[in-house]
């Protein structure tokens, strides 16, 4: 079984991604990564509470939450998101790290944190490394 | 049909990425070259000659407007297209002041980017509503709002001042920000009176709300 509880191996599916980040040139080049990476980007949100309906509505993999949104931030949106879809997969996409960003994340349980101005394959490496391990191919 | 050659100057990988993949899927359009700093924009336009430069305000080393100050200096057939965080009267003033011709910001669509781009290559200039709403408002409250906002040439920063600005920002006390720039703590502290002056702030708070509204460093 995979993810969806679908039949099919898991390696077979392409990893849904869903990006959640209120400046479109950061989707913009969090789109091409992602699909540089071979995946697929099944939708993108510009705010925190978009993102919690987004995630319901595509049953994404994972989901790349900016911490900092307008209406609502990533870390305010990930709680509500675990809750409904335990299965996913949730990175969280910040300026600055600082401990007090990971601190609140691990209380969240938020699975991996990226930072925007570091290289790109450390954003891929980030998403690797939290997929279960069945997806990690 | 001749190809429109674009320098992408960003400080993030992100960034430049995004933009590269979005305006390269234009037909005829090609990024001839990228930067990550001010310096190295100013460098790559200088050897490049491209007819549009898009320069991110917020870069280590030179921010965007001091680029393209430089830019319009040395390479005076080149257009430039100035990018930022999120739109701020100050910022507006200077870019205009700088004889910048387009900005949009970063939360703006793909559309807007490819029409600022479109009107750049034509040797038009592009503001988007909201930029020019803003003008309009300066205008309505300070006549003088684009002949530097009634700030004379002596006020205006440095960029040495801007990057000691950034700085303190960030936390940095005398001492580190010497060291940092390799001058001696005497030299930064004077630095930092004139910016105190300059700016008519009191205290490092000032300084941080300053330099966040004009996107000197980012939230």
């Amino acid at each position: 079984m995979n993810l969806d509880g679908d039949p099919a191996p898991a390696r077979e599916r392409t990893l849904r991604v869903l990006i959640a980040d209120d400046h479109e040139a950061v989707r913009r080049g969090l789109r091409s990564a992602v699909w540089g990476a071979g995946w697929e980007v099944c939708g993108e949100a510009t705010n925190g509470r978009e993102a919690i309906d987004k995630v319901q509505e595509l049953d994404p993999d994972v989901v790349i939450l900016d911490v900092s949104m307008p209406v609502m931030g990533g870390l305010e949106a990930a709680p509500e998101i675990l809750k409904t879809s335990p299965k996913i997969r949730v990175v969280a996409f910040t300026m600055h790290e600082s401990q007090q960003i990971r601190n609140e994340m691990a209380k969240i349980g938020v699975h991996g944190l990226a930072v925007k101005s570091a290289p790109l394959a450390n954003l891929l490496d980030t998403i690797k490394s939290v997929l279960p391990k069945e997806r990690k191919d | 049909m001749s190809v429109l050659r674009i320098v992408v100057a960003d400080d993030h990988a992100l960034m430049r990425r995004g933009l590269k993949t979005m305006l390269e899927s234009h037909p005829g359009w090609e990024i001839c070259g990228e930067a990550h700093t001010g310096t190295e924009a100013v460098a790559k336009v200088r050897e490049l000659q491209p007819n549009v430069a898009i320069l991110d305000i917020g870069m280590p080393e030179m921010d965007g407007l001091e680029a393209a100050r430089q830019i319009r200096q040395t390479s005076p057939k080149t257009e430039i297209l100035v990018l930022s965080m999120h739109y701020s009267d100050q910022l507006i003033r200077e870019i205009l002041e700088a004889g910048i011709r387009g900005y949009v910001v970063k939360s703006d669509s793909d559309r807007d980017l490819v029409l600022a781009v479109e009107a750049l290559a034509n040797h038009k200039p592009f503001f988007t509503p909201h930029a020019t709403e803003l003008m309009l408002t300066n205008l309505g409250t300070s006549p003088t709002a684009f002949a530097g906002g009634g700030q004379t040439l002596k006020d205006r920063l440095t960029t040495r001042e801007r990057e000691i600005i950034r700085l303190i920002s960030e936390g940095n006390s005398s001492k580190e920000v010497a060291t940092t720039l390799g001058i001696s703590v005497k030299t930064a502290d004077t630095h930092r009176a004139n910016i105190m002056r300059k700016l008519q702030v009191h205290t490092v708070s000032d300084l941080v709300r300053y330099a966040l509204r004009n996107q000197i460093i980012e939230p």
